[in-house]
């Protein structure tokens, strides 16, 4: 059993650092057929694979493989973070582009304060709390997450994490940029997508002038995503919405009159 | 013996009963008809009253009433049947209504005797059988058998309302006839008026409705709407006097319905507005007898007065929305107000001896002068325009009285003003000019401007304005107090200057302020100004307000006789004198006179003699002194410093600006000075120009060289470009007897290459030249402009802690309540657009001042 681990581990790992993303489903294939000779080795081995298990020291260990490097010229201890570069390789062993959905719920597992930054106790947290502790098993929990996501409640609390995930904390962000915003919608999205997204989206990409989306904007959205279907006649605009949407149903309203106006000459 | 005590007490005599035959009673019966029969022969001086009284008791006693009661209907039915009919019908076509009128009193004289004697029947029969008394029942008779007896009834009817038609074309007719035959009608509806009303009121009501409706068409084709509603008028007094006079009274009320109408109600949009007559017209041509006519008329039908209503201000809007249309270039703002205080006064007039008052009316006339007051968004500056000028000191002529009633007048106007901030702000920009150049007609007079502000606006709209008050005062014995002190200490000081200290905060000054260069003089005068101030008050700091301030600058001019180009020594000396004469002049100083007196001797052609010190304000009264302006920010906040507290408030700093100016002492100085300055010279003229303090900087420039362009003259004051192009204006193209500085070339514009000289053949009659500003009149675009962004500003901030007191005070409120309350909180001093007040709700939210609920995202709560 123990070696097995080790294997595990190297493959896990050296898989991902020989960047074979193409032999991913062979990987998966081999280890589907590993487990009848082991299962039945021992009581700890069976433990190790059920769905409950997971270790502490391991995810630990995963983390260090993608933390920042300590630079020692710099005589100061780096801080204990997982950077742009370490997420990429670790999205690439997962086999995963890093702007992959999957990729943001697990960051929103990790309750992660900020894009392209895990910091150990973060990355412990997400992996605990999918209770997976290598590649292999993050991997098998993702379609789980998949289906958690699909609440209503769940994908809420994601939606309204995902704007604090989204702000640049070094510069001390409070407003997400438009651009930045128009690609977390998409992303958030990805498993419910509000019909009237794409016109929204649209319509920022039109604005450039808008400022950015501040909180109460990004939170409102799904309401107003919700409430509006894709009907925006129904649209009140003394009602408590954020202005930007007064904005949006106006030039939508006013794209629609163009349109109405054009076709009888035509 | 108790029924017996009773027997005894009811007993009664009781006729003994007789049974009476057939006979007998026919007897009695021919005897009653008979006498009854005399009595419509008119024939009843030979009856016996009791005789035939007792027979017809007899008859009702023996219980024959029946038989009594039967015959009395049929002996009158005959006799109105066969002789009384038969006349009337006679008379159809000739003294019919006498002929009735005669039946009519002749069957009402018989039929009060034959009740009389027959008075037993109607006590005990017509009571017992609950039939008709004999009156009536004769009244009844009478009413089928003649005056509704087939054609007697339509002939009645025809003659009736012929004789009303002949008399509203205007002939006389017997009118007595008319009254006795409605009398008639109504007494024979016995206790109703319906033989009246179906006889008579109904087919004339419809017959006047006829009448009228066709008159109305005729009348509106033919005439005009003032001479039509007279008619009117004239048409419902005839009706309703018809009605009195001889119709029942009732009908007054009915008829006058009819003929309100058809000739008012049916009309009535037609008649007011009829092109060239109707209210439009009399609007316009001041016809007030007409429109209280057509008050009168349409107030008497319902909508009347709304279709009034809706004309006028229709046509009200119309000349309201021309007269504060924006002309190109701008309109003169005295003329506006005053064109729309005569609007106002017109309509006034109307109101009060038209309009009677009317309540909806004067509602409408409100609403209407907001509305298109408002459609120009400069009206605010115009309206303070216009104050100002009245406040200012001119030849106008005007007691305070007087102007006191204009200014309640432009109060009204003020009412209506929805932005009120907006005025609030070039109120302050105007008042500032006034008391900084001492321009007030008189302080009571803007005391009670602002207490009537106050009275509108509360007194935290004019507590600002209070406080520019005080700082004059304040300022005021300031400078006496240094000015005592300079004079004990030695008079050291070379200007003549009086600072004003302006709190920030209250006044229109800006707190980045350009770093003009004030010319050294004036500049040391003003040093010598704050150290006095700063050592009297720690902690503040002074900031040189040069927009604001003024000055008096002593010049000689050398006239046309050299050239241009040949500068001699010699002016250049005399340039030196002058300057040094001038120098002392502008204050009893000499410090002064180095600076400028030396340089002066450059310019060949005339040179301005230094002069004066720059300072903010001007004195004008004063001699030739200078003024500077100067603005003082305290370090920890104006208000802070006033009071003495040390500053806890540190970002706030507080602008004070000063005004410099001479005193009268001064000018007598500087005068004979000047006039030993002039001896030493032939030719030359003196003048004291009043300039402003940038003016001031421009000129003591060409005391240096006697060319500056544009450019030049930029660079070296550091004055704002649009405060240089404007004082550069004023001096260089203003009136020809202004004009101290020549341009090169001629042009109307200024270019920074164009270069100027002084105008050596300057000439004025007065001695004291003031120099005007160009362009007084009203704000310039750019200008306005940064007025409107600074307005919108200050509103998100007014909107903002609107919004922050309410929340205080309810910590939670929904959406749509909280913009109400904003708007309300507000409306005082502006309207603000629901969008407006929406992105001061995200921009709090954003700051987290406040939160949506999470129950309800339309309920926000106040984070405290």
């Amino acid at each position: 059993a123990s070696r097995l681990h080790i294997i595990m581990g190297v493959t896990g790992s050296g898989g991902g650092a020989s960047g074979g993303n193409t032999n991913s489903s062979e990987k998966r294939s081999f280890y589907a057929r590993i487990p009848p000779l082991t299962r039945s080795a021992s009581h700890e081995t069976r433990r190790h694979l059920s769905k409950e298990y997971y270790s502490e020291t391991k995810i630990h260990t995963l983390f260090d493989i993608y933390r920042e490097p300590h630079v020692p010229d710099e005589g100061l201890e780096t801080e204990d973070v997982m950077l742009t570069e370490g997420i990429q390789r670790f999205c690439a062993d997962l086999d995963l582009n890093a702007d992959d959905f999957r990729v943001l719920l697990f960051a929103w597992k990790c309750e992660a304060e900020t894009m392209c930054r895990f910091t150990r106790l973060e990355f412990l947290q997400g992996c605990k709390a999918i209770k997976a502790d290598s590649i292999k098993t993050i991997l098998s929990k993702l379609p789980e997450l998949q289906m958690e996501a699909q609440e209503f409640d769940k994908f809420k609390n994601m939606y309204k994490w995902a704007f604090k995930f989204g702000l640049d904390s070094e510069v001390g962000q409070r407003i997400l940029p438009s651009d930045m915003a128009i690609l977390l919608w998409k992303l958030v999205f990805e498993q419910r997508k509000p019909k009237i997204l794409d016109q929204w989206l649209l319509f920022l990409g039109n604005h450039p002038s808008i400022r950015g989306i501040p909180r109460d904007t990004w939170n409102m959205f799904l309401n107003f995503s919700e409430t509006i279907g894709d009907d925006l006649s129904t649209y009140d605009d003394t009602e408590a919405w954020p202005s930007l949407f007064d904005d949006f149903v106006e030039y939508e309203n006013d794209q629609l009159n163009q349109n109405i106006s054009k076709d009888p000459k035509q | 013996m108790k029924t017996g005590k009773k027997e005894h007490q009811k007993m009664r005599i009781r006729a003994f009963p007789i049974t009476m035959d057939e006979r007998y009673v026919e007897s009695i019966w021919q005897l009653l008809k008979n006498a009854i029969q005399e009595i419509q022969k008119k024939n009843n001086s030979g009856l016996s009253f009791e005789e035939l009284y007792r027979n017809a008791y007899t008859m009702v006693l023996h219980k024959h009433g029946e038989k009594l009661y039967s015959g009395l209907r049929e002996v009158v039915t005959y006799h109105l049947d066969s002789k009384v009919r038969a006349d009337v019908l006679a008379s159809l076509n000739n003294n019919f209504l006498q002929t009735l009128n005669y039946a009519w009193n002749d069957h009402q004289t018989s039929m009060v005797m034959i009740r009389d004697i027959l008075m037993y029947m109607d006590r005990v029969y017509v009571h017992q059988n609950n039939v008709d008394n004999v009156y009536n029942l004769g009244l009844i008779i009478f009413r089928d058998q003649i005056v509704r007896y087939g054609c007697i009834r339509d002939h009645l009817r025809e003659t009736l309302l012929g004789l009303v038609m002949r008399e509203r074309r205007g002939e006389v007719v017997d009118r007595l006839s008319i009254k006795n035959a409605c009398q008639m009608l109504l007494v024979l509806g016995i206790d109703s008026r319906t033989v009246y009303e179906e006889d008579f009121e109904r087919p004339f009501l419809s017959q006047s409705a006829e009448f009228y409706r066709m008159e109305s068409q005729k009348f509106l084709a033919e005439n005009s709407a003032s001479v039509y509603i007279k008619r009117v008028e004239l048409r419902i007094q005839e009706e309703a006097d018809r009605a009195k006079h001889y119709l029942d009274d009732s009908t007054e009320k009915r008829i006058v319905e009819v003929v309100e109408e058809e000739l008012i109600k049916k009309h009535m949009k037609t008649i007011v507005e009829m092109e060239n007559s109707g209210v439009v017209h009399m609007l316009r041509n001041n016809r007030v007898e007409d429109l209280a006519c057509m008050y009168s008329v349409l107030a008497r039908v319902q909508d009347g007065l709304a279709t009034l209503a809706e004309c006028v201000s229709h046509h009200l809007r119309e000349q309201g929305k021309a007269l504060v249309q924006e002309e190109e270039g701008g309109k003169n703002a005295i003329a506006f107000v005053q064109s729309l205080l005569e609007l106002r006064d017109s309509y006034d007039h109307f109101l009060h001896n038209s309009f009677n008052n009317d309540k909806l009316i004067k509602q409408m006339i409100a609403t209407d002068f907001e509305y298109f007051l408002n459609l120009n968004s400069k009206s605010p500056e115009y309206l303070s325009l216009f104050i100002d000028d009245k406040l200012k000191k001119g030849v106008k002529g005007m007691s305070e009285g007087e102007i006191e009633v204009v200014l309640d007048k432009t109060m009204v106007l003020f009412r209506f003003l929805q932005e009120k901030d907006v005025f609030e702000r070039y109120y302050k920009q105007h008042l500032a000019k006034r008391l900084l150049l001492q321009k007030s007609v008189s302080e009571d007079s803007e005391k009670t401007m602002i207490s009537k502000l106050k009275t509108e606006c509360g007194c935290q709209f004019t507590s600002k304005l209070e406080g520019m008050f005080k700082d004059v005062s304040i300022s005021n014995t300031i400078n006496n107090e240094f000015k005592q002190r300079q004079a004990a200490s030695g008079g050291n000081n070379t200007v003549d200057i009086y600072v004003r200290v302006l709190t920030s905060g209250y006044w229109p000054t800006t707190l980045t302020t350009s770093k003009t260069n004030i010319p050294l003089a004036p500049h040391t005068a003003f040093q010598t100004f704050r150290r006095f101030y700063l050592n009297k008050h720690s902690g503040r700091q002074l900031t040189l307000q040069p927009q604001l301030g003024s000055a008096d600058l002593n010049a000689i001019f050398y006239g046309l006789r050299r050239d241009d180009g040949s500068i001699s020594l010699n002016i250049s000396s005399n340039v030196t004198n002058s300057t040094a004469a001038a120098s002392t002049s502008s204050a009893p100083a000499s410090a002064i006179t180095p600076a400028p007196a030396a340089t002066a001797g450059v310019g060949g052609s005339g040179g301005f003699d230094g002069t004066a010190a720059a300072a903010p304000v001007s004195d004008v009264g004063g001699g030739g002194g200078a003024a500077a302006a100067v603005s003082e920010v305290s370090g920890g906040g104006a208000a802070v410093a006033v009071t003495g507290a040390p500053s806890s408030v540190t970002s706030t700093s507080s602008v004070a600006s000063v005004a410099l100016a001479p005193t009268g002492t001064s000018s007598v100085t500087t005068a004979s000075v000047v006039g030993a300055a002039s001896g030493s010279n032939t030719g030359p003229r003196k003048h004291i120009i009043q300039v402003s303090t940038y003016q001031m900087v421009i000129v003591m420039l060409f005391n240096t060289r006697d060319k500056w362009t544009y450019e030049e003259i930029q660079s070296e004051t550091d004055i704002p470009e649009r405060d240089l192009l404007r004082a550069m204006q004023s001096l260089a193209l203003g009136k020809p007897n202004q004009r101290v500085l020549l341009k090169t070339p001629k042009t109307k514009d200024i270019e920074p290459h164009h270069s100027f000289n002084v105008n050596d053949s300057f000439t004025s009659k007065l001695y004291r030249v003031k120099i005007q500003a160009v362009a007084a009149k009203g704000e310039s675009e750019p200008e306005r402009k940064e007025t409107r962004t600074k307005v919108d500003e200050d509103r998100k901030h007014e909107i903002e802690a609107a919004i922050v007191r309410i929340m205080k005070a309810r910590r939670r409120i929904t959406h749509n309540n909280l913009v109400a309350e904003v708007t309300d909180l507000l409306k005082s001093r502006f309207v603000p657009v629901p969008l407006l007040i929406k992105k001061r709700i995200e921009s709090l939210i954003e700051r987290e001042y406040l939160a949506r609920t999470p129950e309800d995202r339309k309920v926000y709560s106040y984070v405290a």
